[in-house]
């Protein structure tokens, strides 16, 4: 029984998935309807009532199909608008977007539109209120001006099950840098993927920061123990993994681990500094440095919002009880500054988005974008997600509508 | 008049991208005009079309209808013209003209303007002829039809008009006051049309509006009718 509902979950996920992603197969064509009127018979013949000037419309509908490769599949009057709208079906491999921008020239036509998917607005991931991004960071509104497309992001850890509903289909890529046997999925890097991508509106479990990102999982580190995320990692896998990133030509590395300083490490890191990925790394509340890699130079070191090391620009984000995935369909809480990096490298997707051109100082500049008063060396630099994406993209993005009531300008 | 409107008409249809035309035919068991009969109480056969030009407005048509006259067979020719406004989703202001004539050595020709508002299904008109069918005064008609929508294809519908004529009506004897009724049920599909009704008039006979009827037709009748479209 248990299978029967994965499955239909499976199901309603796959199908949903696919039905937003599809390219509009019809459009919609309005045509101008006469207000009511005399007609020729009226007073004459019987026809108080006749209305058969919606056979002229019908007529030029087809003939419109006609022209432009189309299949008139059904209409219906609208005359709160005075329209009739007729669903005209595209022939396959037609652009709804093309159509519809011919279709609007043409003078019988008074307007045409693809037949757009919709959904509700109600909340679709039952843990999404749980997670701290979606009120501290205004997820929803950040998810408005940016998901993440056409974002490539390496997460560099151990391995991302796939098959959770909410990672299905936002994995582009498994490879295993551990050793020679099959790619396999474990818990801490399912957990950080989840954070970073996971399917939003999708109806189960949390929606990911960047939900549109496309995700590499480079598996360069392994589960200790079964049940246990604690995983280990050498500098020679991280460094086939980061070898690998660069090849692809990633635009972000998430590095959630931590170890000594390594030189190997450390070069990849600048070539992936020149290639301006953005790298970032997961403070180490036991290191007084933070650790190596987020104490390197030009990696955006993240920590928790409690704690307490001191590193130069650390940025900090909520690390605690942070809802994500696990392998199968599982979805559980976890701590630690390695969620609060994947929290960031989320943002800085959106970042991406936003400005794909974005230089490394300016991301580094958006990400410590302030709306608060106050000196910065007095403050902790805890991430403000709308006053970074709002620098970038030049607009207002979160409580719009009541800062330009109180204040008269946008938020930054 | 008959070919200047005919002349406008062509001229609208030479834009015929933004224009919807229609046509239909219609056969009637009894071509009833204002509570009078045209077709001296028997069938008649009615073409007629209809040009919209939505974007603008701006409305046109026309019918032929065999007649049967105090004169005998004969045809009838009508266009008209108008322009109708949307105000907002259930009401709309129209306004025209029309024309008609007939065909033998009368013609009774008229021209007719009116003035109308249409809210939902429920449509007042007011028309006023200043030479109704020739007879040299003018005659003012108001009208009222309504329609509701029953289950299915089905539905009914009902008429009210009251007419006045001016000038002296002492040689008449008769009132210079009209009504006519018309209530039904109908059947459409389409692009199909088919009228079961019943039609009564009161009022001044119809040779002291100028009506060209046969003599003796009937002031109450069941009319059946049958429209196609297309």
């Amino acid at each position: 029984m248990k299978h029967v509902w994965l499955f239909a979950i499976w199901l309603s996920v796959g199908m949903a998935a696919h039905a937003q992603t599809q390219p509009p197969t019809q459009v919609l064509v309005m045509l101008r309807a006469a207000a009511p009127h005399l007609r020729a018979g009226d007073g004459y013949a019987v026809s108080y009532t006749a209305s058969p000037d919606e056979n002229a419309r019908l007529r030029i509908a087809h003939a419109l199909a006609q022209q432009y490769g189309l299949q008139v599949v059904d209409s219906w009057p609208m005359p709160a608008l005075g329209l009739d709208c007729f669903v005209m079906r595209l022939a396959p491999g037609t652009s709804a977007s093309d159509v519809t921008q011919l279709l609007s020239h043409d003078a019988r036509v008074e307007s045409a539109e693809p037949r757009q998917a919709f959904h509700t607005l109600a909340g679709d991931d039952p843990l999404y209120s749980l997670q701290p991004t979606a009120n501290n960071w205004h997820l929803a509104e950040l998810h408005a001006a940016a998901t993440g497309h056409g974002v490539a992001i390496a997460e560099v850890d151990s391995g991302v099950d796939s098959g959770n509903p909410d990672l299905a289909g936002q994995v582009v890529e498994q490879r295993n840098f551990v050793d020679d046997s099959a790619y396999r999925a474990e818990l801490h890097g399912t957990e950080v993927a989840g954070i970073i991508v996971a399917r939003e509106g999708n109806g189960v479990g949390i929606a990911g920061v960047a939900p549109h990102a496309q995700l590499l999982a480079l598996r360069a580190c392994w589960q200790l123990a079964d049940g246990s995320a604690a995983s280990a990692c050498d500098s020679f896998t991280l460094a086939k993994a980061l070898q690998y990133a660069l090849q692809k030509h990633v635009h972000i590395i998430n590095l959630s681990l931590s170890g000594p300083d390594d030189r190997l490490l450390e070069r990849l890191l600048d070539a992936a500094t020149a290639q301006r990925i953005a790298v970032v790394g997961a403070v180490d509340d036991s290191a007084a440095d933070g650790g190596f890699p987020a104490s390197y130079k030009g990696v955006l070191a993240v920590a928790g919002e409690r704690s307490t090391v001191q590193v130069h620009d650390v940025l900090h984000a909520p690390a605690e009880d942070i809802p994500t995935t696990q392998p199968g369909a599982r979805w559980n809480l976890v701590n630690g500054s390695s969620f609060a990096a994947a929290e960031v490298s989320g943002l800085v997707a959106l970042l991406r988005d936003l400005s794909p051109d974005i230089t490394l100082t300016q991301l580094h500049d958006a990400l410590h974008a302030r709306t608060a008063l106050g000196l910065v060396s007095m403050r902790p630099m805890t991430i403000d997600a709308c006053a970074a994406v709002a620098q970038v993209s030049h607009r207002c993005i979160c409580h719009c509508a009541a800062t330009h009531a109180s204040l008269g300008e946008p938020r930054r | 008049m008959f070919r200047i409107v005919v002349a406008v008409l062509l001229t609208l249809l030479a834009v015929p991208a933004r224009a919807q035309v229609t046509g239909s035919a219609t056969f009637v068991s009894d071509y009833r005009f204002r509570g009078a009969s045209l077709s001296d109480d028997r069938p008649a056969a009615q073409v007629a079309f209809d040009v919209d030009w939505p974007s603008t407005g701006w409305y046109a048509g026309g019918m032929m209808s065999n007649v049967r006259t105090d004169a005998g067979h004969a045809v009838q020719g009508l266009v008209y013209g108008g322009y109708v406004q949307r105000l907002d989703a259930d009401l709309s202001w129209e306004g025209g003209v029309r024309y008609t004539r007939f065909s033998g050595g009368e013609s009774y020709a008229y021209a007719e303007a009116y003035a109308g508002v249409t809210f939902r299904q429920l449509v007042g008109r007011l028309y006023y002829a200043p030479n109704y069918f020739n007879a040299g005064y003018g005659t003012w008609y108001a009208e009222l039809n309504d329609s509701h929508a029953l289950t299915g294809h089905w539905y009914v519908f009902a008429h009210a008009g009251y007419l006045r004529r001016n000038g002296n009506v002492a040689d008449y004897h008769a009132s210079r006051f009209h009504s006519d009724l018309r209530a039904g049920l109908g059947f459409a599909v389409q692009p199909w049309n088919i009228q079961l009704s019943w039609s009564t008039a009161h009022g001044a006979p119809d040779v002291a509006l100028g009506y060209p009827s046969a003599a003796d037709t009937h002031r109450n009748a069941w009319v059946f009718s049958v429209a196609y479209a297309w």
